[in-house]
């Protein structure tokens, strides 16, 4: 079961516009509606939402997170072997290579729009090398 | 989400012809035999024919099967298994064919519930087969015919969790070496694409991320992926293959003279250097593009000199387009790699065809517009071939029908129909070989020795000694390879990164693996792969268990090729490779001596006059349903000295435990005061009786028992005693008869496993109890 938007939503459109997969829809201060078979489960929804309205996959209110405070990808250049799987999987596509003109063995992923990240983890599942691992950037925060 | 443990056990069956679908389980029994992917797709071709209808199947007809088989190893995230492998009756040799490939559509397949895809029949119009964790669906796909492979998929709208398999034009117009796509790799070989196109499917579309896997073993597991990541991360054959792709094999073949010039004439140009891996990565900077889950990373892309990114040419295409048409330049052949996928076909076949063709015109058997070293007209030809027109109405049935329609047989270079990869075997002789008896045909990853002979330097190439025995070797292992579904090219690391391999010098190796091939092989370690098996499903095997399995699927799989009617005579190699010696290569010029080889290899494979297993060899390997095995109940005095001896020892041992384990005090408890249990064989073995006195066991003397537990007879007592079978096992086979009542039977088998455990070692005790626990153990001894 993927995540489902509660009738309490006031129609904001903020999980709309994070939503990586396209699979939210809905009028302008009408409840929005999840379409299950684009829902990648990242929650990134729920964590925007003001409201509360949005429920996991095992039927639980996702929390309100600050952006800031969200895990995301902290990719360790020297373990990197730049095969790019991580940038391909990335369902934002907030990854993207170093540079294009390093030569091979010195290129690495950077995570290049971290404002685009929704912390879904599927580039870590994707990488072969464990070179990446999510992180809150700052603890302190 | 649904978590599966181990593997999804279920196909999804789609008929095009009346758009319906079903489930077709799979039985952990056939799991075990045929391991999953190639394996267990060749045994349900079989299954869903008969041995009698086999023959009858068309490739291009509504009746022949298109299996997409997973395997088990798919999305659990180990070291080059993001690999799915298509099996169906290839309309290029008429025998079964698997052709494997990385692309998104396996991990979609299988993360929306499917082990795989079985397609029957054949739609009415062009169509879009959409599949998800609810089954299948049936579009309309007529707007999508004419486009090539990725403009399809771009069209198709993919959202993140979908992947597709589709074909080009090629395989629209049924050319009979037609590819199937997925992202940006191919299961390129045998025309599994017009097999696609014959059914009018032009798409399948999996929506995955529905289901999830894990191992049933997961620290096992975790640690053996961990040992096979080391493995290959270190081995220097896959650092190589990290660095150049498989073009890093061009510079060994300049050396070794396995380089394909002039349609196989010449085995040396010094010319084929600037196609090196080495020179292409430096001139296209080539960046790494290669299948999900991957290690090795030998898939690459480059800027080539017109501004474009394009995927850089496998090794295969590299050799065929390149240096075996006379053409060195590596540019245009990445163009025409771009046109071939996006056509959407086999690049081997297709190349190996053109050459044919340039020399028959050379020859004067045929008129062409082809010739050697002309390569302005190429792109036309291709384009020509995937659309039936013109002259490339008749390349597209490949070399072999070409040759018998217009001569020239002798230089066509195919087996079986298949033409052959671009490894000249004349520089390695075991690889010849392994052309030849490969069931798919000339295909080089059937048992690949060029690269123990001339890659890694293992064995010496120009010698028949061990070939035959290294050939079924390494084909028993790639089968299992393919049925797990690993990459094969993870295998070199894993092979020959232990120590045995790794730090014995080269000369002994050399001779080793030609004068004691089973021992050389008994030396080396895959268990890496045996234990993925193990740890993913929970199902048993080692290393030789995985070797027998491979053994049984290229078995099976010679078996259906004779039951499709697969000439006999068709093990050898085309005639160029055993009569022309003289090349001009400054090595050494010698030919394949074939014959002798595959006389060799037929003897060790109990293969008969007609090409495949015997029955009796077939019968061995193939396992009967039932894992119970019939007995006769006479027994030999040495099994009777042992029962009788490990009775004696038990009269001893299960009061004592009684005393000394909690765990069996405990069993003892549910046993009333003064209650009295038998142990004995029939019809008048030995026996041991048992009182309850005192809260411990005690052994008894008199007649009368509240329980008597009987093994049948002699030989039912040995495999229970001596741990062939567990109690549960034995009794689940009606080898033991119980007196009594229900309640203190079970009471009784409690005893048993609880003794089981205490006395044994765990290597015995885990065969011999339904489940081990270590804490039961620890606690015991504690206690």
């Amino acid at each position: 079961m993927p995540h489902r938007i509660e009738e309490s939503c006031i129609g904001c459109g903020a999980c709309k516009r994070i939503c990586p997969a396209d699979a939210i829809h809905g009028e302008r201060k009408e409840p929005h509606e999840i379409d299950s078979e684009r829902c990648i489960d990242c929650g990134a929804c729920g964590r925007v939402c003001p409201k509360g309205s949005v429920y996991d996959n095992t039927n639980r209110p996702v929390s309100k997170i600050k952006p800031a405070l969200w895990p995301r990808p902290k990719i360790d250049e020297e373990r990197c072997y730049a095969c790019e799987n991580c940038v391909l999987a990335c369902p934002a596509h907030a990854l993207s290579m170093e540079d294009e003109n390093l030569p091979l063995e010195q290129n690495f992923a950077v995570l290049s729009q971290p404002k685009l990240c929704v912390s879904c983890g599927w580039c870590v599942e994707n990488c072969q090398f464990g070179a990446i691992v999510m992180e809150v950037a700052d603890a302190n925060l | 989400m649904q978590t599966y443990k181990g593997t999804a056990n279920r196909y999804l069956s789609v008929n095009l012809s009346d758009q319906s679908w079903e489930i077709i389980p799979v039985d952990s029994q056939d799991l075990a035999a045929y391991l999953g992917g190639k394996g267990l797709a060749l045994k349900m071709f079989l299954d869903s024919f008969g041995e009698e209808g086999l023959g009858e199947v068309n490739p291009l007809g509504p009746e022949n099967l298109l299996i997409f088989s997973m395997g088990v190893m798919l999305s659990t995230g180990a070291p080059c298994s993001g690999r799915f492998e298509v099996v169906t009756r290839s309309p290029l040799t008429g025998l079964m064919v698997g052709s494997s490939c990385g692309g998104p559509f396996g991990e979609a397949c299988k993360t929306a519930g499917w082990d795989g895809l079985i397609i029957r029949g054949a739609a009415d119009q062009w169509s879009t087969l959409r599949i998800d964790e609810n089954g299948a669906a049936f579009e309309d796909g007529q707007e999508l015919t004419g486009l090539g492979t990725h403009a399809t998929q771009e069209a198709l709208n993919l959202s993140v969790r979908e992947g597709a398999a589709v074909i080009g034009p090629a395989g629209e117009n049924e050319v009979l070496y037609a590819n199937i796509c997925s992202g940006h790799r191919f299961a390129g070989r045998g025309g599994v694409g017009a097999v696609m196109g014959s059914k009018n499917l032009k798409a399948i579309v999996a929506r995955g991320k529905s289901v999830c896997y894990e191992p049933v073993r997961p620290k096992a597991f975790a640690a053996n992926v961990k040992k096979a990541k080391k493995y290959i991360l270190r081995n220097a054959y896959s650092d190589g293959y990290r660095k150049y792709g498989t073009n890093a094999n061009v510079r060994a073949g300049i050396k070794a003279g396995y380089s394909p010039v002039r349609n196989f004439r010449d085995r040396w140009h010094p010319e084929v250097e600037r196609s090196s891996g080495e020179a292409m990565a430096q001139r296209y900077n080539s960046r790494h593009s290669t299948c999900r889950h991957c290690t090795v990373l030998c898939g690459h892309k480059g800027k080539y000199p017109d501004g474009t990114m394009r995927q850089i040419p496998e090794y295969e295409t590299i050799g065929m387009f390149g240096s075996n048409i006379e053409n060195f330049d590596p540019d245009p052949i990445g163009q025409w790699n771009d046109e071939m996928n996006e056509l959407g076909m086999d690049t081997i076949s297709a190349g190996g065809t053109i050459a044919w063709a340039m020399e028959a015109g050379e020859k004067g058997l045929r008129s062409t517009t082809l010739a050697f070293g002309k390569t302005d007209n190429i792109s036309s030809i291709l384009e020509d071939i995937a659309y039936k027109r013109g002259e490339g109405a008749e390349l597209a049935l490949g070399s072999k029908k070409l040759s018998e329609q217009y001569g020239g047989t002798e230089f066509a270079m195919h087996v079986k129909g298949i033409e052959c990869a671009a490894y000249d075997p004349r520089s390695a002789w075991g690889h010849g070989l392994g052309y030849a008896v490969h069931n798919k045909g000339g295909c080089h990853l059937g048992s690949y020795l060029v690269s123990l002979e001339q890659q890694l330097g293992y064995m010496p190439a120009h010698t028949t000694l061990g070939k035959a025995e290294w050939v079924i070797f390494m084909e028993d292992l790639f089968s299992a390879v393919n049925s797990l579904q690993v990459c094969l090219f993870s295998v070199f690391g894993i092979l020959t990164e232990p120590p045995i391999p790794k730090y014995l010098p080269t000369f002994i190796l050399k001779i080793a693996t030609i004068t004691m091939p089973k021992v050389a092989m008994a030396l080396m370690d895959w268990s890496i792969l045996s234990r993925y098996f193990w740890d993913v499903t929970g199902i048993r095997m080692n290393k030789w268990g995985l070797l027998k399995a491979g053994e049984r699927i290229t078995v099976l799989e010679r078996h259906m090729n004779v039951l499709l009617g697969m000439d006999p005579q068709s093990d050898t190699l085309p005639a160029r490779f055993t009569t022309e010696k003289d090349t001009p290569y400054p090595g050494k010029n010698t030919v394949v001596p074939i014959e002798k080889m595959v006389q060799r290899y037929k003897k060790l494979r109990h293969y008969t006059s007609e090409g495949g297993p015997s029955p009796s060899a077939l019968r061995r390997l193939i396992p009967t349903k039932s894992a119970l095995k019939t007995i006769k109940p006479k027994a030999l005095w040495g099994k009777k000295m042992y029962v009788r001896m490990l009775l004696s020892v038990l009269s001893l041992a299960i009061p004592l435990a009684s005393r000394l384990s909690k765990n069996v005090a405990k069993a003892v408890e549910d046993f009333d005061e003064g209650f009295t249990f038998r142990l004995m064989v029939h019809p008048s073995g030995p026996s041991i009786s048992f009182q309850k006195k005192k809260s411990v066991l005690r052994q008894y003397k008199g007649e009368r028992c509240d329980l008597i537990v009987a093994l049948k007879n002699m030989e039912a007592a040995w495999r229970l005693l001596s741990f062939q079978e567990s109690t549960c096992h034995s009794e689940a086979a009606g080898r033991l008869s119980v007196e009594g009542e229900l309640p203190s039977c079970c009471a009784f088998i409690r005893l048993i496993n609880a003794v089981e455990i205490f006395l044994l070692p765990r290597f015995i005790a885990r065969r011999a109890v339904k489940r081990w626990e270590r804490s039961n153990q620890k606690k015991d001894i504690a206690a």
